[in-house]
């Protein structure tokens, strides 16, 4: 437990009582996934149904744009709890700018955006506020079914010559487009979640994470080149 | 416009919140909460399916194994899909998208979790569950749309799945199929 904290707070009480540093704190954490599980649902989950090639991926497409949007409700109803206003006021990350066209795009989206959300989420897992804690691990099954279908997708995609390279041009783009989803390397946020215990890595070091990991999937599983990329992020971010 | 973060059954009001269509709605959501329940799976039974769907004899089947989920006819699939897609753009047209809108999250908090899988890495299960999921967001939508009377929808709201045309008949199989444990219905199942 951080030096800050004499005991976890297990509900929204508890989290007002330590004060409004860590609420504020909490409801940054909470506000994000918030938004950014609606734009997943909205940008790359639903839209990508209609695309899929067979009717068995159409309805695992449907699957996951569903569990996508009861994430989103999920830490809506947190937010709620912590008495947190606006938390949809701010627009989502700026990797759902990204245009999903075809099925290996939207396969790509799961393989890499969502296995960003999985190596924040696992951080979040041993979260000091105990609600968020819970929520994340419930929701851990989903996300890495999420991950493991793009990942299988993605697989047969790249060994099939006609998709290659739209695998590779994909995971190339969301790559680079992912990166800023960890947050500045010098960031005070980022300082004041690991202070209270909401977080315990950088986001450098959850960002080295999600390039060690994607770099296993695209060096090792596909057998394709990774794009050169810092690991560091010394801007300010959307 | 009402919002819920967690719901068993649909909400009281829900067909008068809709407008036209909502009862239909609702009496659908009902069918789901009705017979998929959160505690396990049900038995089932085979009387008055319609003779034929689709234009294909009706054929009932307690499973539905992994390798027929990709013989389901396309040309019915993609049907439905332009139904999903014709009554979304009406809906929008004539200033119901908030209706819609409601309807989608009602039906999504609903069916979503009652119909998840005993096991989160069983992708047949996953893909059936999805299945039903699209389906019901399809009906929804034309529900609100058209208003009429539907021969899927009555078979949801019995507890039966249309599966889909399959090599020649019309594929139904309980409801609750994706949350079944793998190998069949359960022992106080019975056939009709």
């Amino acid at each position: 437990m951080p030096p800050a904290l004499t005991e976890e707070p297990r509900d929204a009480a508890a989290a007002h009582a330590l004060g409004g540093e860590y609420v504020t704190a909490l409801g940054k954490i909470i506000g994000s996934h918030v938004r950014n599980e609606a734009a997943g649902a909205a940008v790359f989950d639903e839209p990508s149904i209609s695309l899929a090639p067979t009717p068995r991926d159409k309805w695992l497409a449907c699957r996951m744009a569903m569990e996508e949007y009861g994430h989103h409700l999920k830490f809506n109803k947190l937010a709620n709890e912590l008495g947190l206003e606006d938390v949809q006021d701010r627009p989502p990350l700026s990797v759902f700018d990204y245009q999903v066209e075809s099925w290996t795009g939207y396969v790509m989206t799961k393989a890499i955006v969502d296995l960003a959300e999985v190596v924040l989420m696992e951080d979040l897992c041993e979260c000091s506020y105990v609600p968020l804690r819970e929520l994340c691990r419930s929701l851990m099954p989903e996300e890495r079914f999420h991950v493991g279908f793009g990942t299988a997708r993605a697989k047969r995609l790249a060994a099939d010559p006609g998709t290659r390279e739209e695998v590779r041009s994909s995971a190339h783009r969301l790559i680079a487009m992912t990166l800023p989803f960890f947050g500045r390397s010098d960031s005070r946020n980022n300082e004041t979640f690991r202070k209270w215990g909401i977080k315990r890595q950088t986001n450098d070091e959850a960002r080295a994470e999600f390039v060690r990991r994607t770099r296993a999937l695209l060096c090792d599983d596909l057998e394709l080149d990774y794009p050169e990329v810092a690991t560091r992020w010394p801007v300010t971010t959307s | 416009m009402a919002r819920y973060y967690e719901l068993s059954a649909p909400p009281e009001g829900l067909a008068r919140d809709l407008g036209p269509g909502g009862d239909r709605v609702a009496a659908l959501l009902h069918g789901v909460s009705a017979h998929v329940p959160a505690d396990g799976a049900r038995g089932w039974a085979s009387e008055g399916l319609p003779k034929t769907l689709a234009g294909a004899p009706v054929r009932p089947t307690p499973h539905v194994p992994a390798a027929l989920l990709d013989r389901v006819a396309p040309s019915w699939l993609a049907a439905l899909e332009r139904r999903r897609h014709d009554a979304r753009r009406r809906l929008h047209a004539t200033g119901r998208a908030d209706r819609l809108e409601l309807a989608e999250h009602v039906a999504m908090l609903v069916a979503t979790p009652r119909l998840r899988p005993a096991d989160p890495e069983d992708d047949d299960a996953l893909a059936m569950s999805g299945a039903i999921l699209w389906l019901l967001g399809t009906l929804v939508a034309d529900a609100l749309a058209e208003d009429r009377a539907d021969a899927l929808a009555e078979l949801i709201a019995r507890g039966w799945w249309p599966v889909g045309p399959v090599d020649g008949a019309f594929l139904t199989a309980p409801l609750d199929l994706p949350r079944r444990p793998r190998g069949g219905p359960p022992e106080r199942s019975r056939h009709a």
